[in-house]
C-alpha cells in the first residue's frame, strides 16, 4: 500500500459518507426517515437490494470458492428469480395497500399483535447476530492484511456506517448503495481483466476458459440428484426458492428496500431487476476467481494465503517443519508448471488424447499441492493454537496485494470496505425500523410526534451498531462463530417464513392458532437442535412445515374470531 | 398507490414474470452447455 492506494481508499470512503449525509440532510418525518419518502425508482431499489445482500464476505470468499471448488456455487442462486416473481405477485401489493413501515406490521392486520411481536423479536435476534458477523468477517481479513488490530477495523467500519445511516436513514442507505455497488462491480471486473492480461502472451481467452474447464472449474450445472451434495440444480431451485422467499419476503433488511419505492410498479421492477441480474453478477464474480485460478497456473501461489499468520507461525518451534513444507511445495510447483505447459501445447494442437492425459497429470499435481497445504495448515494450528487456518477468504485479497498495480490495490480495498458498509447499513436500518415501529411505537410509546420517533430510530440505529461492534470485537473464534450464526438463522427463519406463508395463503387460520403453532414449531426446532443430529439447514423446512400444519390443526378446534381478513 | 398499475414496456405483469423465468431457463441452458463443452 502506497500513498496512491491510501488516497483512493480514503477518498472513496469519505465520498460515500459525505454524500450520504449531505444528500439526506433534514429528514424529519418517519415517512422520509424509514421509507425514504417513497421516492425510490426501480433501478435504485434493484441496486439497493443487490448491495444489501452482497456483503464483503461475498467478494472476499466467492473468488476463493471458485478457485478451490469451481463455479458450482452459482446453482445456489437459481431459486432467486422464482422467489422474486412470487414476492412481486403476492407480498408487494399487500405491503403497499396497508402502507406498512415493516413486514411485521402486516401480521397484526392479518392476525394480532402477539404474532406481530413474536415475528419481530425473532427477526431482531437473527439480524442482530448477523450484523455482528457482517462486520466481523471483513474486519478480520482487513485487519490481517493491513496489520491493524481487529478492534480498529471493526470500529472504523462501524462508525463510518453509523454516520450516514443515523443522518439519512433509509434514503441514505439506498443513495450510497448505488455508488458502492458501482465501485464494487467496477473494481472486481477490473481485477478480472488485469488477471487475464498478466497471463503469458500465448494464452488466449479461449485457452483460459478451456484450461479452467479441463481442470474442473467450469462445473456450473449438475442435474444429479444427491441430498448430500450442497450445490446442484435441485437444491438451488427447491431449497433456494424457500430460502430467498424467506429472506426477500419477510426479512426487514430487504423488505425496507422495496417499501421505499414510489409505487407498486417501481418495487416490482426493482425485484425483477434483481431476478434478472443477480445470477449474471454471481457468474462474473465466480469467473473472476476462475481467471485468478488460471493466473496461478503460470505463477506460483503462496502455500498458505494468510501470510501474516504464517509469518507468526515461522517465529515458533514449527518453523523448520514449515520451511520443509515450503521447499516441497516449491519443487512441486516447478513440476506442475511443466505439466501445465504440456497441457497448453495439447490444447493448441487440439490433441484430445494428449489433453486428457496432461489434464490428469496437472490434476495429480494439484492433489499433491492440496496435501502439502493441509499439512501447512495443521502445522500452523500446532504452532498457534486456536488460529483460524481456513485461508480461502484471503486468496483473492492476497492476489490483489501481490500482483495488482498501485491505485488498483486501493480501489479493491475500497470495494471490500464498500461492500461491508452497504450490507451493514441495510441491516442497521432494518433493525432500527423494526425496533422503533414494532416494539417501541407499538408497546412502549404509542403516541408521540414524528420527530420523536425519528430520534428514537436514530438512537436504536446507534445501539444496534454498538451491539454489532461489541459482538464483532469480542468474537475471536471465527469459524465456529460463522457456523453458529448460520445455525441461529436456521433455528428461526423456518418459523418466521411459516407464519408469513400462513398469513398469505391460508386465510381460514387466525392469530391465536398461528401464534401457538409458531411457539410449538420453535420448540420443536430447538428440540431437534438439542437432541437430534438433523442437518441444521433442514430446520428451515421443519419449522415452516410445523407452523403450517399445527396452525391448521389448531384452527379446526378453535372458534373463529371475527376479523377483517386482508387479501 | 394502486397495485393494478400497468407495467412499462409490456402490457401486463405476467409478461415481465415470464421474462424473468425465461431468462432463468436460458441461463441454465447456457451454463449447462458451458459445463458440458469444457468439463
Amino acid at each position: 500500500m502506497n500513498y496512491l492506494d491510501w488516497s483512493v481508499l480514503v477518498g472513496t470512503i469519505l465520498f460515500i459518507v459525505v454524500y450520504g449525509v449531505w444528500k439526506t440532510r433534514g429528514n424529519k418525518t418517519m415517512e422520509s426517515y424509514l421509507k425514504g419518502d417513497n421516492s425510490m425508482k426501480w433501478w435504485m431499489i434493484g441496486v439497493s437490494i443487490m448491495a444489501t445482500q452482497a456483503s464483503a464476505v461475498t467478494f472476499l470468499s466467492t473468488p476463493g470458492q471458485a478457485i478451490e471448488d469451481g463455479m458450482r456455487f452459482l446453482q445456489f442462486y437459481f431459486g432467486l428469480p422464482i422467489a422474486m416473481v412470487i414476492i412481486s405477485v403476492t407480498m408487494v401489493p399487500i405491503y403497499y395497500r396497508l402502507k406498512v413501515f415493516t413486514a411485521y406490521e402486516y401480521l397484526e392486520t392479518r392476525f394480532d399483535v402477539k404474532t406481530r411481536s413474536l415475528a419481530a423479536i425473532l427477526f431482531l435476534i437473527l439480524r442482530g447476530l448477523s450484523a455482528g458477523i457482517t462486520l466481523f468477517a471483513p474486519s478480520l481479513v482487513l485487519s490481517t492484511i493491513l496489520g491493524w488490530p481487529i478492534s480498529i477495523t471493526t470500529i472504523l467500519i462501524g462508525l463510518l456506517v453509523i454516520i450516514y445511516v443515523i443522518s439519512g436513514g433509509t434514503k441514505a442507505v439506498s443513495l450510497t448503495q448505488r455508488y458502492q455497488l458501482t465501485i464494487i462491480m467496477g473494481g472486481m471486473i477490473l481485477a478480472g481483466i488485469l488477471a487475464f492480461t498478466m497471463l503469458p502472451k500465448e494464452i488466449s481467452f479461449g485457452d483460459s476458459v478451456q484450461l479452467a474447464g479441463e481442470l474442473g472449474k467450469l462445473n456450473l450445472v449438475s442435474f444429479k440428484f444427491d441430498l448430500s451434495d450442497r450445490y446442484n440444480i435441485w437444491s438451488g431451485l427447491i431449497a433456494g426458492t424457500f430460502l430467498f422467499l424467506s429472506y426477500f419476503g419477510t426479512d426487514q433488511s430487504q423488505v425496507a428496500r422495496y417499501l421505499g419505492g414510489t409505487s407498486v410498479a417501481e418495487s416490482r421492477l426493482g425485484l425483477i431487476f434483481n431476478g434478472l441480474l443477480k445470477i449474471p453478477m454471481q457468474f462474473i464474480i465466480l469467473f473472476i476467481g476462475v481467471l485468478v485460478f488460471v493466473f496461478y497456473l503460470f505463477n506460483q501461489s503462496p502455500v498458505f494465503h494468510n501470510q501474516v499468520l504464517k509469518e507468526k507461525a515461522m517465529q515458533t518451534a514449527q518453523a523448520d517443519t514449515l520451511l520443509l513444507l515450503d521447499n516441497r511445495y516449491n519443487e512441486l510447483y516447478k513440476q506442475k508448471r511443466t505439466a501445465v505447459d504440456h497441457l497448453v501445447q495439447a490444447i493448441h494442437t487440439n490433441d484430445k488424447v494428449a489433453i486428457e492425459k496432461e489434464s490428469d497429470n496437472v490434476k495429480s499435481f494439484q492433489k499433491s499441492e492440496t496435501a502439502i497445504r493441509d499439512s501447512v495448515k495443521s502445522t500452523i494450528a500446532k504452532a498457534i493454537p486456536g488460529a483460524k487456518t481456513q485461508d480461502r477468504d484471503y486468496i483473492f485479497l492476497n492476489f490483489v496485494l501481490s500482483y495488482l498495480p498501485h491505485g488498483i490495490i486501493g480501489l479493491l480495498l475500497a470495494v471490500m470496505f464498500s461492500a461491508a458498509m452497504s450490507s451493514m447499513a441495510g441491516e442497521l436500518n432494518a433493525l432500527a425500523s423494526t425496533t422503533t415501529v414494532d416494539i417501541y411505537k407499538r408497546a412502549v410509546k404509542q403516541t408521540a410526534t414524528p420527530e420523536h420517533y425519528v430520534t428514537a430510530s436514530k438512537l436504536f440505529t446507534a445501539i444496534w451498531a454498538m451491539l454489532a461492534m461489541i459482538f464483532a470485537t469480542l468474537a475471536s473464534f471465527a469459524e465456529n462463530l460463522i457456523q453458529f450464526v448460520n445455525i441461529v438463522g436456521s433455528l428461526f427463519y423456518g418459523t418466521i417464513l411459516g407464519i408469513f406463508l400462513v398469513a398469505f395463503y391460508i386465510k381460514r387460520v387466525q392469530g391465536t392458532a398461528v401464534f401457538w403453532a409458531a411457539i410449538i414449531a420453535e420448540a420443536l426446532v430447538l428440540y431437534c437442535f438439542k437432541y437430534t443430529s438433523i442437518a441444521y439447514l433442514l430446520y428451515n423446512i421443519i419449522g415452516c412445515a410445523a407452523v403450517i400444519s399445527i396452525s391448521l390443526i389448531f384452527q379446526t378446534f378453535m372458534p373463529s374470531q371475527k376479523k377483517n381478513v386482508i387479501e | 398507490m394502486s397495485d393494478n398499475e400497468t407495467p412499462p414496456i409490456f402490457s401486463s405483469w405476467k409478461q415481465w414474470y415470464w421474462l424473468v423465468l425465461g431468462a432463468l431457463l436460458v441461463q441454465v441452458v447456457l451454463y449447462f452447455w458451458l459445463t458440458q463443452s469444457f468439463a
